[in-house]
C-alpha cells in the first residue's frame, strides 16, 4: 500500500492562563506524534477524553495549526502552508464531526449545506451541474431528494450524519478525518452510519481517520488502531495484533474494559488506578507510569519510543516483553 | 441564479409562514402598514396645510380641523401626518445607519479578534463613554439642524449597541462546529461571515433595530425640545409633543397632545411586536403552531 499521509513529530501546545499576573503555562495536547496513513484505509485513534485525539484530527486538517511537526500529503507540508495555500488541499481533506446537531449551519437548506464546498471550490460551471453532483452524492449515501429544500432540524441525528457525510463526500476527498461521528447516535443508528462509511470507503478508496473511544466501533471499522494517552501513542499496531496481542499495560487496561454480552464470560479485569494527570504538568519519563502496575524505575527517568515489538505492532513501554499478560 | 431564486423563495416561504403564526406580530405589522399608507397616501388625497398659520387659533376638534387648532391656528391633524413622516423617517433611516455601521463592525471585531477585536471595541467604547446627548448637541448644532443631520448623527452615534450585541454574539457562533467545517469545506473568510455568521447571529440586532426606531423618534423629540430638532414650522411628533408642554395645555386642550402621543405609543408597541415576530420566523428552528 502507498502512503497517503505521513504525519512526523505533529505537537500542538496551547497556552493556559494562569490569571492576573500568573505565568501562563503551555498545555501540551498532542506531543510530538509520528505515523502514517496508508491510501484506502481506516486508522483508528482510540484514547480517553482529553487524551489530544480529536486536536490530533484538527491539527492535521490545519483547522488547528499545529505549533511544530510536519504533515506532509502530495510532497507538501501542510504545516507550512498559509490559509490560502492550503486551500487546494482541502477538497480532498475533508472532515466529519462528531455532533451533526451542531455541524450542520442551521440557516442553510440541506441543498445549500451538500452544495457548499463545491461552491466554495467552484467545481461546477452551471447550478445544472451543481444539481447534479448533489443528486449523484445524494444517491451514494441515500438521502432522498426531497430532502433537499429542507433544514437540517427537520432530520433526526442519523439523517443528519448522512448529511455530514454527503458533503465530505461530494469533493471525492482522499482523507477523512471523522472525529468520533457515531459517538452522538443512537446504538440502533450507529450500525447503520459505520457500515455506509464502510461500504463508501470500499466504493470510492479514500482513508480514514477513526477518532473514536469507543473500541467496539474501532474493532469494527478499524484497519489499524493507535491508543492515545496524554498526547502520545502508546501503541499502534493492527486491529488483530492489537485485540489479540496487547502489549502496552494502557492497552492491556483499555481492552479488558469492553463489555462483552455474556453472563457467563468471566474477565480478567485490568483496573486503572487514578486519574489521568494534567496535560499542563505530566509525569516525567513514560507518562502513563503513575497509573501503571508495572512501573519501574527506568520509566520515571526516561520517556519511551515506539519500538517495533511484532509485525506492524508498536508500543512505547519499556516493560515490554518483560510483562506477562 | 435561477436556482437561488429558488431558494430563497422557500427560505422566504417557511418564514412567511412561521410570521403569520405570531398573532401579536401579524397585528403590528398591520398597524405599522396602515399608518405608513395613511402617512403616504392622506397628503395627496387630503389639502392638508400643515403650515398654515390662521387666525383660527386653539380651536377644538370640529369638521373643518378633525383634531382643532395649535396657538398658532395651524391644523393639528395636518401637523399630526406630515409630523409622522418626518419622525418615522428620522427613526427608520437612523436606525439604519447604526445597523449599517455597527452590523459589519460587530461581524469583523468578532470573527477576526485580535487587532481588529481592540481597535472597533475600544472605538465604541469611547462612543459609549461620551454622554450621546451633549455630543448628539454639539454636532447638531455645528451641522445645522435638519431632518438629514438627525439621521446621520443619531445613526453615527448609535452603532456601538449593534457592534455590541453583534460582537457578543459572533463570539459564539464562530466557535460552532458548523463554522470550522465550512473552513475544512473550503469557504473563504468572507464567506463564511456572510453565510455562517452573520445570519446565526443577526437575531438579536433584528430585535435592536425595532427597538431603536422609537428611541429614535424620542431622541429627535428631545433634541427637538431643545430647538435643534426639526425646526419649526416644519413638524413632527416630537416637537409637537414638546409644543405642548405647559399645564395649561395638557389640562385643557388634550387635542394638541394626545394624538401626537398615541401616534408615538402606537407606533413603538407595532414596530416592537413586529420586530418579535420576525426574529421567530427567521429562526428555521422555530415550530409552526
Amino acid at each position: 500500500m502507498k502512503k497517503l499521509l505521513e504525519v512526523k513529530n505533529l505537537t500542538k501546545t496551547f497556552p493556559v492562563n494562569g490569571g492576573f499576573l500568573k505565568k501562563s503555562k503551555k498545555l501540551t495536547a498532542v506531543d510530538g506524534i509520528s505515523f502514517d496513513v496508508m491510501e484506502g484505509e481506516t486508522l483508528c485513534l482510540v484514547g480517553e477524553s482529553g487524551c489530544g485525539k480529536s486536536t490530533l484530527g484538527r491539527c492535521i486538517l490545519q483547522i488547528i495549526k499545529p505549533t511544530s511537526g510536519e504533515v506532509i500529503f502530495d510532497g507538501v507540508d501542510l504545516c507550512k502552508l498559509d490559509e490560502k495555500k492550503m486551500r487546494p488541499y482541502r477538497q480532498y481533506l475533508q472532515m466529519i464531526f462528531q455532533d451533526p446537531y451542531a455541524s450542520l449551519n442551521p440557516r442553510m437548506t440541506i441543498r445549500e449545506l451538500i452544495g457548499a464546498p463545491v461552491h466554495a471550490f467552484k467545481l461546477a460551471a452551471t447550478s445544472d451541474e451543481l444539481d447534479e453532483k448533489i443528486r449523484e452524492v445524494c444517491k451514494v449515501v441515500g438521502i432522498s431528494e426531497d430532502w433537499l429544500n429542507k433544514y437540517p432540524h427537520e432530520f433526526s441525528g442519523g439523517q443528519r450524519q448522512r448529511i455530514v457525510i454527503a458533503r465530505a463526500l461530494i469533493m471525492n476527498p482522499r482523507f477523512i478525518v471523522c472525529d468520533e461521528p457515531v459517538s452522538a447516535l443512537d446504538v440502533s443508528i450507529r450500525s447503520q452510519v459505520l457500515n455506509l462509511m464502510k461500504d463508501l470507503q470500499e466504493q470510492f478508496k479514500f482513508s480514514y481517520l477513526f477518532v473514536s473511544h469507543d473500541l467496539s466501533v474501532v474493532n469494527y471499522i478499524g484497519d489499524r488502531i493507535a491508543v492515545m494517552y496524554l498526547g502520545e501513542f502508546v501503541e499502534l499496531a493492527t486491529k488483530r495484533e492489537l485485540f489479540n496481542n496487547p502489549s502496552h499495560p494502557y492497552t492491556q487496561a483499555l481492552l479488558s474494559a469492553i463489555p462483552v454480552a455474556d453472563v457467563n464470560y468471566k474477565r480478567e479485569r485490568t483496573y486503572l488506578e487514578g486519574e489521568v494527570p494534567s496535560p499542563v504538568n505530566p509525569p516525567s519519563g513514560c507518562r502513563f507510569r503513575t497509573r501503571c502496575r508495572y512501573a519501574s524505575d527506568v520509566c520515571k527517568s526516561k520517556r519511551p519510543e515506539l519500538k517495533l515489538v511484532g509485525e506492524d505492532h508498536f508500543a512505547a513501554c519499556h516493560m515490554c516483553g518483560k510483562i506477562t499478560k | 441564479m435561477k436556482k437561488s431564486n429558488k431558494k430563497n423563495s422557500s427560505y422566504f416561504h417557511d418564514a412567511v409562514e412561521r410570521f403569520m403564526h405570531h398573532k401579536l406580530a401579524v397585528v403590528g405589522l398591520a398597524v405599522v402598514t396602515v399608518e405608513i399608507l395613511l402617512l403616504v397616501i392622506l397628503p395627496v388625497i387630503m389639502n392638508l396645510e400643515p403650515n398654515a398659520v390662521t387666525p383660527a387659533v386653539n380651536m377644538a376638534p370640529d369638521k373643518t380641523h378633525l383634531l382643532g387648532t395649535d396657538t398658532y391656528g395651524r391644523d393639528t391633524f395636518a401637523r399630526l401626518i406630515y409630523g409622522g413622516r418626518t419622525s418615522l423617517k428620522i427613526g427608520f433611516f437612523s436606525v439604519l445607519v447604526q445597523a449599517a455601521i455597527g452590523i459589519p463592525l460587530g461581524i469583523i471585531a468578532g470573527y477576526y479578534r485580535k487587532a481588529a477585536e481592540v481597535i472597533i471595541m475600544r472605538l465604541a467604547d469611547m462612543f459609549q463613554s461620551i454622554p450621546s446627548m451633549c455630543l448628539n448637541i454639539v454636532l447638531v448644532s455645528v451641522l445645522s439642524p435638519s431632518a438629514e443631520t438627525l439621521i446621520l448623527v443619531i445613526g453615527v452615534m448609535g452603532w456601538p449597541s449593534f457592534v455590541r450585541l453583534l460582537y457578543a454574539k459572533v463570539l459564539s457562533v464562530r466557535e460552532k462546529e458548523y463554522v470550522e467545517a465550512a473552513r475544512t469545506t473550503g469557504t473563504g473568510n468572507l464567506g463564511i461571515m456572510l453565510k455562517y455568521i452573520l445570519p446565526n447571529s443577526i437575531s438579536p440586532a433584528l430585535v435592536a433595530f425595532t427597538f431603536g426606531i422609537p428611541s429614535a423618534i424620542l431622541t429627535e423629540s428631545a433634541l427637538s425640545f431643545l430647538g435643534l430638532g426639526i425646526q419649526i414650522p416644519e413638524a413632527s411628533w416630537g416637537n409637537m409633543l414638546n409644543a405642548a408642554q405647559s399645564v395649561a395645555i395638557i389640562s385643557t386642550k388634550p387635542w394638541l397632545w394626545i394624538p401626537a402621543g398615541m401616534c408615538i405609543f402606537i407606533t413603538l408597541i407595532s414596530v416592537n411586536l413586529f420586530g418579535d415576530g420576525l426574529r421567530d420566523a427567521l429562526d428555521p428552528k422555530t415550530k409552526i403552531g
